[in-house]
């Protein structure tokens, strides 16, 4: 394995509380009384201030919920108690429905509308003590792509002005790279949370399919949706995991089992752990940027000084994946939208109605026939993962993208190489691992067999042990 | 020597040799769909499906009839089983 590691060009800040402290760094200070959830919160919201004209991560701030929740976080800290997440600052993307607050899924469609109950995912975030800081910038529906027409503007990237933050969850990523938030909750239907994780250095962890409830999610695509952390760290993606897994009896698709502690072996190292390396789906079928090979092959030489076995292996092309994927998701989409779809189409983003209204010229034997593709591929999935723990690829084939306003969404960019894993239903996370020449971070993706989720864990928190990525954030000049 | 786990091809029947549907068979499809569309979504629609159509034609179609599809009623860790067919 050789090649140069692209470096980042321009120093990075030194972290300081609160605004890059890390959930496990605030839990240990408020747990040690040496930090108060009420003084974080209210910090993070002058940071907001500052930088939210530029960066449009919210759609909607839950300031007099926060200091509420942040209060009650005080008072059961002051009585020697806490849950996981007892006054640790969070945001949701703005299709995870939350009770009296303005949920939009970021199009005019919804622009009023307040549900009445609160999603499953929120109502773990809620019970584990969380402080509920706003609602996050997507892109319409968690799909399409950054419309300039809808009633809110879309994300910009905390790494450089102009550019976007990636995919969907696109407000929760900016929003944590910037040190706004230290975790937020995204949802991952064929990469959103992934994508966004990769073009903005931090963490994005995409669960098993039915591990996390999707109760009261705006739905994207039904059989491939998820929720999951995005954080600044593996071991903060572990501890909001922890948080909110579990069975969901109001979710259709959620599986009863036990749950596990992600925390208990996260330290536990990568020696003789299996690792398939899946090159071709950037640097062969596709090419990537030219950054983006080198950093992901010095990540696995990370993984492989650590006593790792890495060897690498072939896949279906990424473009028959991403066939299967989109045929079943945009005719679930339009299912989804039919209604309003037939009585206001007007009212959905230009990104949003061309990438989904196809899906009503979508025969109902081209659906079956991608579903049973859809079972060819996971089968596929199922034997690597029967002779590797982990996958490794590349996280994004790209650095983060400058805005087009004016161009219409690229129908034909280069298939994604987060899909196969909504395919198959394996958990699947994106941790930095580099920086281009541009100064821009990259991204290593690693995949482990269904409710894996622990291993997967402690392969991402021992390769952030070796290297120092994620410690890097951009500065105030890049921001703004 | 790189493992590949790719699994046989069920076969190389596939729709793409179809010519792409004009614009005013999109229309037809739209109409027949029951979509009642203002002219200007009419065109972006005409515009936005041969990308779409060239994606679904693309799909293996000569499966034997017994191969089953992936669904919801079989839980999703169980579909990627290679041990445990659905």
């Amino acid at each position: 394995m050789t090649g140069p590691v692209p470096q980042r060009t321009s120093a990075p800040v030194a972290p300081r509380a609160p605004e890059y402290a890390s959930v496990a760094a605030l839990r240990d200070l408020y747990r040690a009384r040496a930090a108060s959830p009420v003084e974080v919160a209210q910090e993070l919201y002058a940071r907001i201030d500052r930088y939210e004209s530029s960066l449009h991560c919210f759609v909607t701030q839950t300031r007099d919920i926060a200091l509420a929740r942040a209060r009650a976080a005080e008072k059961m800290l002051l009585q020697a108690g806490a849950d996981a997440l007892t006054g640790i600052p969070y945001g949701l993307k703005d299709v995870i429905n939350t009770a009296g607050v303005l949920t939009t899924g970021q199009s005019k469609i919804l622009e009023h509308n307040v549900p009445a109950h609160d999603a499953g995912v929120e109502a773990c975030m809620r019970a584990a003590g969380g402080v509920l800081m706003g609602k996050l910038t997507t892109y319409e529906f968690a799909h399409g792509g950054p419309s300039w027409d809808l009633p809110w503007p879309p994300a910009m990237n905390p790494w450089k002005a102009g550019y976007l933050p990636g995919s969907t969850s696109s407000g929760p990523g900016a929003a944590v790279a910037a040190g706004l938030l230290p975790a937020a909750i995204g949802t991952d239907t064929g990469g959103s949370i992934r994508m966004p994780a990769a073009n903005c250095g931090i963490v994005g962890l995409k669960p098993t399919y039915g591990l996390v409830s999707r109760r009261g999610v705006l739905p994207n695509t039904f059989t491939f949706d998820t929720c999951g952390p995005m954080t600044r760290t593996v071991e903060d993606a572990a501890i909001v995991l922890g948080a909110i897994a579990g069975y969901d009896d109001g979710d259709i698709t959620s599986v009863e089992r036990a749950p596990d502690d992600y925390l208990r072996d996260l330290a536990r190292g990568v020696r003789g752990v299996r690792i398939g390396w899946v090159r071709h789906w950037y640097d062969g079928d596709e090419r990537c940027h030219p950054d983006v090979a080198p950093a992901v092959e010095q990540a696995l030489k990370v993984f492989a000084d650590a006593g790792a076995i890495v060897e690498e292996i072939k896949l279906s092309d990424l473009l028959v994946y991403q066939d299967c994927k989109t045929t079943i998701s945009i005719t679930e989409m339009f299912s989804a939208y039919e209604h309003e779809f037939r009585t206001r189409p007007q009212d959905f983003g230009l990104m949003f109605r061309n990438k989904v209204l196809s899906g009503a010229l979508i025969r109902a034997e081209d659906y079956f026939q991608a579903l049973r593709q859809r079972l060819w591929l996971a089968r596929e999935l199922g034997r690597a993962f029967k002779d590797f723990d982990v996958l490794a690829t590349a996280g994004w084939m790209t650095p983060a993208e400058p805005a087009q306003p004016d161009q219409l969404d690229k129908f034909l960019r280069p298939p994604n190489i987060t899909t196969p894993f909504n395919i198959g239903g394996q958990p699947a996370m994106n941790v930095p691992c580099g920086f281009s020449r541009e100064g821009l971070p990259l991204s290593l993706q690693l995949a482990t067999a269904h409710f894996a989720e622990a291993l997967l864990l402690r392969a991402g928190h021992s390769y952030q042990l070796a290297t120092d990525w994620h410690l890097q954030h951009p500065t105030a000049g890049m921001i703004q | 020597m790189t493992r590949s786990y790719v699994l046989p091809e069920p076969g190389a029947q596939t729709l793409k040799e179809l010519p792409p549907s004009t614009p005013e068979d999109i229309k037809r499809m739209a109409e027949r769909a029951g979509l009642h569309l203002p002219d200007a979504i009419l065109d972006e629609l005409c515009k936005s499906y041969p990308a779409f159509e060239a994606m679904v034609r693309r799909l293996p179609r000569a499966r034997v009839r017994f191969d089953e599809p992936a669904h919801h009623c079989v839980d999703s860790w169980r579909i990627s089983a290679p041990d445990k067919p659905a």
